[in-house]
């Protein structure tokens, strides 16, 4: 434990706006999406922390202040409060490891949120953890991660970090992210929404980058601009046509994993971010609504 | 330890670094998928691994091919088929253990014999490096305990004893000829088209282009004109992601006339105005006058300029075909200011390096981008080397402290260039053009274009 204490730190920003949500967002965005109307969220807390780990591949977020990173071949599951980010339990994923060029995850909160399943592109398969206590209790190992209606389930196609189709309402795919209320981000990066899901269709074709994570009717999204270009992290709603960015936050380094849940005055976003100097690290945005 | 090299163990040092490389801020990251179409001035006749003689050879080798080890930036050996190596016997004897699931593109398992079967090979064709290796091997220093491990037993203790395993003609086939590197060839059109698709069973991982073409386009403005029109994707020696790989160097055969006389060949070095070949046509260059470019092995002092000489005659320049017209006309038209009667004759960059003439002008980059063994490839081109040059890389091979080693490179660098035989002109970037929205794209120091983390942007 003590060595888990050392080996993260927290950097805490004072609360208030820390980025400009009022001007347009970036020109792709301009072009097939509602331009920003109006900043219905305002930026309350931001927090900064730095796991011991080289590079993030998913994340989620737990009750009791707890989270969880998909790093490497490992579940690393942290409690992350006011007195820091502190290591409890890392559970390797099952071997044996294929090599990948561009390492990737998925962690998908089921039964009400008691239990987490855990797919990795190098590992041959996906597992099972309760959450009791705050604690990882690993309940069983599968071919794929179950998925409603999809008989197939999910998992990666072999060596790359693309998730094979298809899905319901989704199509064939193949899909770069996908969450289990039925938004995907496909191959080519366009954001994808069910079409049962909404019931009027698909949405009007949105670019993105590959982190996704949905909290009801809003999606945290990235940018899809290429090597070069700094990042964004948007909260959008997407079950309007077209999805409206509600909020477009510039990132320091590039997003490799989001996770969002409901906070009584709004939203908590946490982003795992890879930066070329710093690493990996995990930023946080309490969001809440404007009155 | 401090100071001495360090190789042993290796691997899983890079191999974690690898998994912590990063490419700069980059929103999008790397998506899988997507055909690339690459444009060659000559394609090779043959997927064979060879020691390649230009651009398009260390393109076709790269994709095809995989080597039992790398070299990395600092110049030390990195894991490549082989996943980890340790000395032994003082370090006369090293044993390299293969990735355990590691097959050629036939699905043979990759085994320790043949690794062996591809390094007699390799030893052979006697190239530089082949040469080196072969020289410091025991009589049958090579064996295959079992299916994983490679055994290499030396007569000395050497410094850097696995580097010539990284020589594309070391690179490991299986008995039915077939590679393990990034890509499969599926079909060669000879003169024409190399079609290739995604190996997914290589080392490193699938790579990210399920398809590539390489497709010969002869004429070097049709390469820039099908980049525009974009018939291609990637034109081979076009400006784009480059890498300070070669040497523009002029190799005098100091065997006849006129360069038989050391005051001839003193004027061709003073002849060229190498600062001004730079500026002009070779942007990106280095013109300080090293025979390794300064990734390699840095200049230590700025050159002092000589008086320009006089020489008389005629000569023979073998041109080779991928120095730029307009370099090869500036030389020539150097040389003539001196009083030399110069014809050109261009040929190819393999028969340029071993074409008999009094003087040849190529691009050089080296079969392994390590200072030693580049030192020896240069010698082995300048045909009657210093005996005071060979010596001193002989004692720079068996040096095993990296810094008196670095000076013993120094100085035979030096020495190598000081019979004025093998004359560097500049350090030249090699590059590849690429059309916008194909990522990842890189040269390494060998000047070989990279296209197994290639990706294209949706």
């Amino acid at each position: 434990m003590l060595a888990a204490l050392f080996g993260a730190a927290v950097l805490a920003a004072p609360a208030g706006p820390v980025a400009d949500v009022s001007r347009p967002a970036d020109a792709f965005a301009v072009a097939t999406v509602r331009a920003l109307p109006r900043s219905s969220f305002e930026i309350v807390h931001t927090t900064r922390a730095f796991p011991l780990v080289p590079a993030v591949t998913a994340l989620a977020l737990l009750e009791h202040d707890r989270l969880v990173l998909l790093s490497g071949d490992a579940l690393v599951l942290y409690r992350w409060d006011a007195a820091g980010l502190v290591e409890l339990v890392r559970e390797p994923l099952p071997g044996p490891m294929s090599p990948v060029r561009s390492p990737a995850g998925l962690l998908l909160l089921v039964e009400n949120e008691s239990a987490l399943w855990v797919l990795g592109n190098r590992s041959p398969g996906a597992v099972l953890y309760g959450l009791e206590g705050g604690a990882l209790m690993k309940r069983l190992e599968a071919h794929a991660v179950p998925f409603p209606d999809a008989p197939q389930g999910l998992r990666y196609r072999s060596g790359t970090n693309l998730i094979e189709g298809p899905l319901p309402g989704l199509g064939d795919g193949p899909f770069v992210a996908a969450t289990l209320d039925g938004l995907a981000v496909s191959r080519d990066g366009v954001l994808q929404a069910a079409s049962s899901s909404a019931g009027e269709g698909p949405v009007e074709p949105m670019r993105v980058g590959t982190a996704l994570a949905t909290i009801g009717e809003l999606a945290v999204v990235t940018s899809p601009m290429p090597p070069g270009e700094a990042d964004r992290l948007m909260l959008v709603t997407w079950r309007e046509t077209p999805p409206e960015i509600l909020v477009s936050l510039p990132i320091e380094g590039a997003v490799r994993a989001v996770a969002a849940r409901r906070r009584p005055k709004g939203v908590q976003v946490v982003a795992a971010v890879q930066h070329p100097e710093l690493g990996a690290y995990l930023i946080s945005y309490e969001l809440a609504r404007d009155p | 330890m401090s100071g001495r090299l360090r190789t042993s163990g290796a691997g899983g040092v890079c191999a974690l670094l690898a998994a912590c490389s990063l490419p700069a801020l980059a929103a999008l990251g790397p998506r899988y998928g997507g055909d690339l179409r690459v444009g060659v001035a000559r394609l090779p006749a043959s997927t064979t691994p060879v020691v390649p003689a230009d651009a398009a050879e260390r393109l076709v080798g790269g994709l095809v091919h995989e080597t039992l080890l790398h070299i990395d930036r600092d110049g030390l050996p990195a894991a490549g088929l082989a996943e980890s190596w340790v000395p032994a016997a003082g370090g006369r004897e090293w044993t390299l253990t293969l990735r355990a699931d590691a097959r050629f593109q036939d699905d043979a398992p990759i085994t320790a014999e043949d690794a062996v079967r591809s390094l007699r090979r390799f030893l052979a064709d006697r190239s530089a490096a082949a040469a080196h290796l072969a020289d410091g091997l025991e009589v049958d220093g090579l064996a295959a305990p079992d299916t994983r491990h490679l055994v290499l037993r030396f007569v000395e203790p050497r410094a850097l004893p696995l580097s010539p395993l990284a020589s594309p003609a070391a690179a490991l086939a299986s008995r039915g000829g077939a590679g393990s590197g990034p890509f499969q060839p599926v079909l060669l059109i000879p003169g024409r088209r190399l079609a290739l698709t995604a190996y997914p069973g290589h080392v490193r991982g699938r790579p990210y282009l399920d398809h590539v073409d390489v497709i010969q386009v002869p004429e070097p403005q049709g390469l820039s004109a099908d980049l525009g029109a974009r018939r291609i994707d990637v034109a081979l020696g076009k400006t784009g992601p480059s890498s300070l790989a070669a040497t523009l160097l002029l190799v005098l055969d100091a065997s006849r006339p006129p360069f038989d006389r050391q005051d001839a060949r003193a004027a061709v070095v003073s002849a060229v105005d190498r600062g001004d070949l730079v500026k002009q046509l070779l942007p990106g260059g280095d013109p300080a006058a090293s025979l390794l470019v300064p990734a390699l092995l840095a200049p230590l002092t700025e050159e002092t300029a000589l008086p320009t000489e006089r020489a008389a005659g005629a000569i023979t320049l073998v041109v080779a075909r991928d120095v730029p017209p307009l370099v090869s006309q500036r030389v020539v038209a150097h040389l003539e200011a001196i009083g030399l009667r110069v014809v050109a004759d261009p040929r190819d960059p393999g028969e340029a390096r071993s074409a008999p003439a009094q003087a040849r002008l190529l691009l050089f980059s080296p079969e392994i981008a390590e200072a030693g063994l580049v030192l020896e490839e240069l010698a082995a081109l300048a045909r009657a080397p210093s005996e005071a040059g060979t010596a001193l890389a002989a004692a720079a091979a068996r040096e095993l402290d990296i810094n008196q080693r670095r000076t013993l490179l120094h100085r035979a660098e030096a020495v190598l260039r000081s019979d004025s035989v093998l004359v560097p002109l500049a350090s030249v970037p090699v590059s590849s053009g690429v059309r916008p929205g194909v990522h990842g794209l890189s040269v390494d120091l060998s000047g070989r274009t990279l296209l197994e983390d290639a990706w294209l942007e949706p």
